[in-house]
């Protein structure tokens, strides 16, 4: 992987600008991945959602947290498209604040695991010996403590704010990805090029920056934004067993006010329905987006 | 450090192993009892729910007036012995009673058919996606099992209950019917009613494993096919059918092992968002009630009892790694 150096004749070497090199590549991977049906429909799930979360304010009729008196447990009317709770308060409303807590907790909770999972798996796959152990147990023993359980754990002793219950989700959810990369990081130390690099004496630093991050990166990438659905369904799941944050509106939120309300029994569709729905399709576009990366980015796959 | 023998490598797993087991039981005692001052005591007198004679029960037992240390000691003491202490919500109720009974057995027939049935339905979806890469049925099969895994489990339990209970009246709305209910004639009757209650909760699960393992399973097929011996297969003439189911597969299980120590866990920690959603009597439902009303004793017992079998399960899934597969040196 030599990027084409030049010796100006000064001694000095001048290559393609840092930018140029990421701009070309960046062309052609957006070539390939505008070409899948899948990530597009994905990537018009997020946006909409997105969207939804930015203009919240502005879209949602209603305060959600405002209660009207004379509209309790209200079907679906022209001035409430969803209904309204045993509270009177606007179920629609509800939801279009929802996309962004979900946004938020998902993203944030992704990144975290994303930036613990990577570093133990390079490291402990690459180094072997005494430093994966360690690593491998320190990551056994997280993976094997029951995630959903262990959350609910910590939330009921230290608070369900929303810091709290980023930092659990994703402190949590990083052990998958060490795991694969790890993996993976053990099969492409054991490759030809690595082996070439080492020979020609190349330092670790440099074989894990230039060698083994390139080729797990893509696994990385896609692995990354898989994390976002788990950490959007995670919440979900919190706030389903009424364990999430106080206060403010989530899809799972509105799904706990819903089984408390008998919604299912009383045929009430509209009140768990539409937030479930929301909770898939906003999951859903993320894994749409983590699929067609994986195909665009994985060339094993593109080879074919 | 390079090469093990199998002999080498299974023997250092078993200590590696044994080892995690201890600082799984130094890490329970910990948590639940240095964490916010004396948990097991300020927690109860948190939310009210002290009561005298749990007190009592607390400094008999667990020697809560002593020095941590000696607390450690007695923990470890009775631990032995089998004894995982006192329920405090179900009080007087031993932990181990609470755990080791009809609940375990609901969560291990509940989790047990749903994970098999999602893992052979996972395989045999993702070798024939694989097998028609890029085809229509390859798109849409991937289309369903991503909408599966974006759909949150409870949601789905939901629904079926709207649906299959509310609507078409096919299954019962909820709950694990026990065989000393003296409704029940013999025991065939219960076994009746027992798997009329199971469609529910397992229909739930098994939509939601086959969403998170299709995608492992055809990715895995996917790297088969792209080998040397397939191409050779396919030449010598061999029937597609054959080449997909002996060939590919027998080397695409490989990380599908590890998918399966996973699930293991499973089997014991229960699905605590399935079994709320369809009142199943299990573990996942008494780890809620556990931490619904702060039960920490319970907790403990419940933890532990999991990450043995977790601890267990990744051993012996490594060890079948292993020997499957030289190429992997640790």
């Amino acid at each position: 992987m030599t990027i084409s150096t030049v010796n100006n004749g000064s001694g000095k070497y001048s290559t393609p600008s840092l930018f140029k090199r990421y701009k070309i590549r960046f062309t052609r991977f957006w070539h390939l991945y505008t070409d899948s049906p899948f990530g597009m429909i994905g990537m018009f799930l997020v946006l909409l959602f997105v969207t939804m979360g930015v203009f919240a304010p502005i879209l949602a009729p209603y305060d959600p947290n405002k209660t009207m008196v004379g509209e309790r447990s209200d079907n679906p009317s022209a001035s409430h498209p969803l209904g309204t709770d045993r509270l009177g308060r606007d179920i629609f409303s509800q939801m279009i604040y929802g996309a962004q807590i979900s946004l938020l907790i998902g993203l944030s909770a992704a990144f975290i695991s994303l930036v613990i999972g990577t570093l133990f798996g390079l490291v402990s796959g690459y180094y072997g010996g005494w430093i994966d152990i360690i690593l491998m147990r320190i990551t056994d023993f997280f993976i094997q403590l029951p995630t959903l359980p262990l959350m609910l754990v910590v939330v009921s002793l230290f608070g369900g704010g929303m810091e709290n219950l980023i930092l659990i989700i994703g402190l949590l959810g990083w052990t998958g990805t060490a795991r694969i990369v790890r993996s993976e990081t053990l099969s492409i130390k054991q490759r030809a090029f690595v082996e070439a690099s080492k020979s020609v004496g190349a330092g670790n630093r440099h074989i894990i920056s230039s060698h083994i991050l390139p080729n797990v990166f893509p696994l990385i990438f896609a692995n990354a934004i898989l994390g976002v659905v788990n950490s959007i369904i995670a919440e979900a799941g919190l706030s389903f067993l009424g364990f999430g944050v106080v206060g403010s509106w989530s899809w799972g939120r509105v799904l706990y006010e819903a089984g408390r309300e008998n919604a299912i029994l009383l045929g009430a569709w509209w009140h768990f329905i539409p937030p479930g729905i929301s909770i898939m399709l906003l999951a859903l576009g993320f894994s749409l987006i983590s699929f067609s990366l994986n195909e665009v980015l994985n060339p094993r796959l593109r080879e074919r | 450090m390079d090469k093990l023998s199998l002999k080498g490598y299974i023997s250092r797993r078993a200590f590696d192993s044994g080892f995690l087991l201890i600082i799984t039981v130094i890490f329970n005692f910990v948590l639940f009892r240095i964490m916010p001052g004396n948990p097991a005591l300020a927690v109860l007198g948190r939310t009210g729910q002290v009561r005298p004679e749990f007190r009592q029960v607390l400094q008999e037992r667990y020697g809560t007036n002593l020095p941590i240390f000696d607390q450690f000691i007695i923990y470890i003491q009775r631990l032995l012995e089998g004894d995982l202490g006192v329920s405090f919500y179900y009080y007087p109720t031993e932990v181990s009673e609470l755990i080791f009974g009809h609940r375990l057995l609901n969560t291990i027939l509940l989790m047990g058919i749903s994970i098999l049935l999602s893992f052979v339905l996972a395989i045999i979806f993702g070798t024939i996606a694989a097998s028609k890469f890029k085809s229509k049925t390859d798109l849409v099969s991937i289309f369903v099992t991503l909408t599966s895994y974006s759909t949150p489990v409870f949601w789905l339990g939901m629904l079926i209950i709207f649906y299959f209970f509310g609507q078409f009246h096919l299954i019962p709305l909820s709950g694990s019917p026990r065989i000393e209910d003296p409704k029940y004639a013999d025991i065939f009757a219960w076994a009746i009613d027992y798997g009329y209650h199971l469609i529910g909760p397992v229909t739930t699960l098994t939509i939601s494993f086959v969403g998170a393992w299709f995608l492992i399973a055809r990715d895995q097929m996917l790297g088969i096919f792209l080998e040397d011996y397939i191409t050779t297969a396919r030449a010598k003439g061999l029937k597609e059918r054959r080449v997909l189911f002996t060939h590919a597969r027998k080397n695409a299980m490989l990380p599908m092992i590890s998918v399966l120590a996973m699930a293991m866990t499973y089997l014991v920690s229960g699905a605590t968002l399935t079994e709320t959603v369809f009142s199943w009597d299990g573990l996942g439902l008494l780890t809620f009630d556990a931490v619904t009303y702060s039960d920490y004793p319970l907790l403990q017992g419940l933890f532990l009892l999991v990450a043995a079998v977790a601890i267990v399960s990744s051993f012996i899934a490594d060890i079948i790694y292993a020997y499957l597969d030289p190429r992997i040196r640790y």
